[in-house]
């Protein structure tokens, strides 16, 4: 079949697999620009004040700049190809509730983008961390409800979604204080600062189920899972090497690079990091849509600022349902 | 090429990869911060720029910032001399005012001494996108507003080395022609001569107008750049500084701070001198969004942000009602077998 023939095609097939595709591979394409975004915007620019000031390095460092500049708006642009293509999806085949999380979601995109130009009040704040929250609750709850995938990558992936609603409710405590005018706010600065906390241990602890659950579905180990068992250790090793040499450099680049400030112990983040590098790719193989919207919410980090971001890893938890994504395997 | 990479979604991605890079190399942000916010309270009237302990302040909703240590660059500081820094603000219709306040038993206002350092306080403001909060980079600078304790005591009374180390021997002044006075009664000082703000025989403000596009490129302002006003005050174990500027200034080393327009983004840093914090080794905020009100905030008074949001809404049903009335529709129709099957 050729792709003159598309006409013919699109009056004789569902809706199904068509935009299912397009779906997998946007999504893919969101998880490249993620991927790029935490190893260049929150990592590599960040390194980059270590170089010198002289010439050529100074221009080099610039050019790294603008780079992650870059690598930023990518993750805003996919991300919002991604959504139109899953609303256009929704529009054919999706159910009541899906419609709803992916206009919840267009909300929150339109209002990251606003915000870039408009100032923000308290009120427009508070509306847009609700549908954060809501939209990933509600996301979250409809992939642990579905059957077919571990169950155990399921609940991480729940975990995922509950740390990406705390965040936005930590500061949405704050902000209630202020629109009731509240004038201590000490009270709701330790309760934003405690749902943090939370968060920050739902988002670590997520990432080990997730990555536990590929691990537990892949028995028995062939060669390959064995490969990648070996990477995922490496990458726990790494963590702990840096967490116990350097920890408050180590503390700086977990808030830069994900976001966890701290709350978790080092040594629950290099277990967690080690389970998912080692369980997600093999995760793949049972579940695609859930280890790749696991891998963009991970990717993503917890609670960063950047609207970006947040439409990313609310774009990953809605991916994670078995339905959102072709079966590579059939392929 | 792998089959997952057909030609029309590759076309889309690469075509966003050429639209971000085109939109960053312009400098048109299309991410916005959506972290914890500063609002700073609208009044009517002249701001209590000089009161630290005014209670208009105290009517103000604080926010507090968590610190954490400098552990980037020497001189580091490992862990917060600090846990956090209150942070209220005030704007009227021409200015804005800034008023930090953390617990700190020391007062340290001096640093005539080779090892004696003051206390000081810092707000920066990023100038444009792409910056990074580790002292901005040529991408991206900054506008930092720095108030010192040492600077707020000159202010009131001046302190010299001589009032310091009683006795103190003169050391070797630089010639002069007799009769000539033009360096000031102690003559030439190379300090004052090559323009350091820090060797000033008069200070205009207790704060520090500066720049930055990276570590160890921290300029001043020049004279007629200094605008930013300070007032500051210890009481009970506890400073409390205000910095205060003209919203619009036109001068393009300050950063923009617009009513109308989008948050500014800034952050906060606190030395504490009595245990040897200076320059890098310090006590530093994340990045937090300033948002400016017109008037006084309330649900429609953000009508355009409202309106976007309407837009996305309307937007959103749009695609949705094209998505139904398409029997077969995705964004790009894939090459080969539409099932997802290998060409054909």
């Amino acid at each position: 079949m050729v792709a003159g023939t598309g006409a013919l095609v699109r009056s004789q097939l569902g809706a199904s697999g068509v935009g299912r595709e397009t779906v997998d591979r946007l999504a893919r394409w969101l998880l490249a620009a993620v991927a790029v975004d935490l190893i260049f915007t929150r990592f590599v620019v960040r390194l980059a004040i270590f170089i010198p000031k002289g010439e050529p390095w100074a221009t080099a460092g610039a050019v790294l700049g603008r780079v992650g500049a870059a690598t930023d708006a990518l993750v805003a642009i996919v991300g919002l190809l991604l959504l139109g293509a899953l609303l256009v999806r929704a529009g054919r085949l999706g159910r009541g509730a899906d419609r709803a999380i992916l206009v919840a979601l267009s909300v929150v995109a339109a209002g990251g983008l606003a915000l870039v130009y408009l100032p923000p009040s308290p009120a427009i704040s508070i509306v847009l961390d609700l549908l954060v929250a809501a939209v990933a609750l509600a996301a979250g709850i409809r992939v642990g409800r579905e059957g077919g995938t571990p169950v155990v990558a399921r609940i991480g992936l729940v975990s995922l979604a509950l740390a990406l609603a705390l965040a936005p409710l930590g500061r949405l405590v704050d902000l209630a204080g202020l629109l009731a005018g509240a004038t201590d706010g000490r009270s709701e600065a330790a309760a934003g600062l405690a749902i943090g906390a939370l968060g920050q241990l739902a988002f670590v602890l997520g990432a080990a189920f997730v990555g536990l659950g590929g691990v537990v579905s892949r028995r028995p180990f062939d060669r390959s899972s064995h490969r990648i068992a070996v990477l995922g250790l490496v990458a726990a090793l790494v963590v702990l090497s840096a967490g116990a040499r350097a920890p408050a450099m180590w503390g700086a680049l977990a808030i830069w690079s994900v976001g966890l400030g701290g709350t978790v112990p080092t040594a629950a983040v290099a277990l967690a990091l080690g389970l998912a590098v080692a369980g997600l790719p093999m995760l793949y193989r049972r579940a695609p849509a859930l280890a790749i919207g696991a891998s963009i919410v991970l990717l993503s980090g917890y609670g960063l600022a950047a609207s970006g971001l947040v439409l990313a890893g609310l774009l990953g938890v809605v991916l994670a349902r078995s339905d959102a994504l072709a079966d590579p395997v059939t392929r | 090429m792998r089959d997952w990479i057909r030609p029309d979604v590759r076309s889309l991605g690469l075509a966003a990869v050429g639209l971000a890079a085109l939109l960053s190399l312009a400098g048109v942000p299309v991410t916005s911060a959506q972290g914890t916010t500063l609002f700073p309270a609208r009044v009517d009237g002249s701001l209590p720029v000089d009161a630290p302990f005014d209670p208009a302040w105290d009517r103000v909703r604080p926010v507090d910032v968590a610190l954490s240590g400098q552990p980037i660059v020497p001189p580091m500081r490992l862990e917060p001399a600090f846990p956090s820094v209150r942070v209220r603000s005030l704007v009227n219709g021409d200015r804005i005012a800034v008023l930090l306040e953390w617990t700190d038993p020391t007062r340290d206002e001096s640093v005539l001494g080779v090892d004696v350092f003051a206390d000081a306080a810092a707000m920066q403001l990023a100038l444009g996108s792409g910056t990074s909060i580790c002292m901005g980079q040529r991408a991206g600078g900054l506008n930092i507003w720095h108030w010192k304790a040492d600077w707020a005591a000159d202010l009131a009374v001046r302190q010299d080395l001589e009032d310091v180390h009683p006795g103190l021997p003169a050391d070797v002044h630089f010639p002069t022609p007799e009769g000539d006075d033009s360096f000031g009664p102690d003559g030439f000082l190379a300090g004052q001569a090559a323009g350091n703000p820090r060797s000033a025989a008069s200070l205009v403000s207790s704060v520090e107008d500066l720049n930055a596009v990276g570590f160890g490129t921290l300029t001043t302002q020049p004279p007629e750049g200094q605008n930013v006003h300070g007032a500051s005050e210890h009481r009970d174990g506890v400073w409390r500084v205000v910095m205060s500027r003209a919203l619009s200034d036109g001068d393009p080393n300050d950063a923009v701070l617009r009513p109308s327009g989008p948050a500014a983004v800034v952050a906060f840093a606190v030395w504490d001198g009595s245990r040897g914090d200076r320059d890098g080794q310090k006590s530093v905020s994340a990045w937090l969004a300033l948002a400016l009100p017109q008037q006084p905030i309330g649900l429609l008074d953000a009508w355009p942000v409202l309106l976007l949001l309407l837009v996305g809404l309307g937007l959103s049903g749009l695609v949705l009602y094209y998505g139904a009335r398409q029997p077969a529709v995705g964004l790009g129709w894939p090459h080969g077998r539409p099932d997802g099957g290998a060409t054909g």
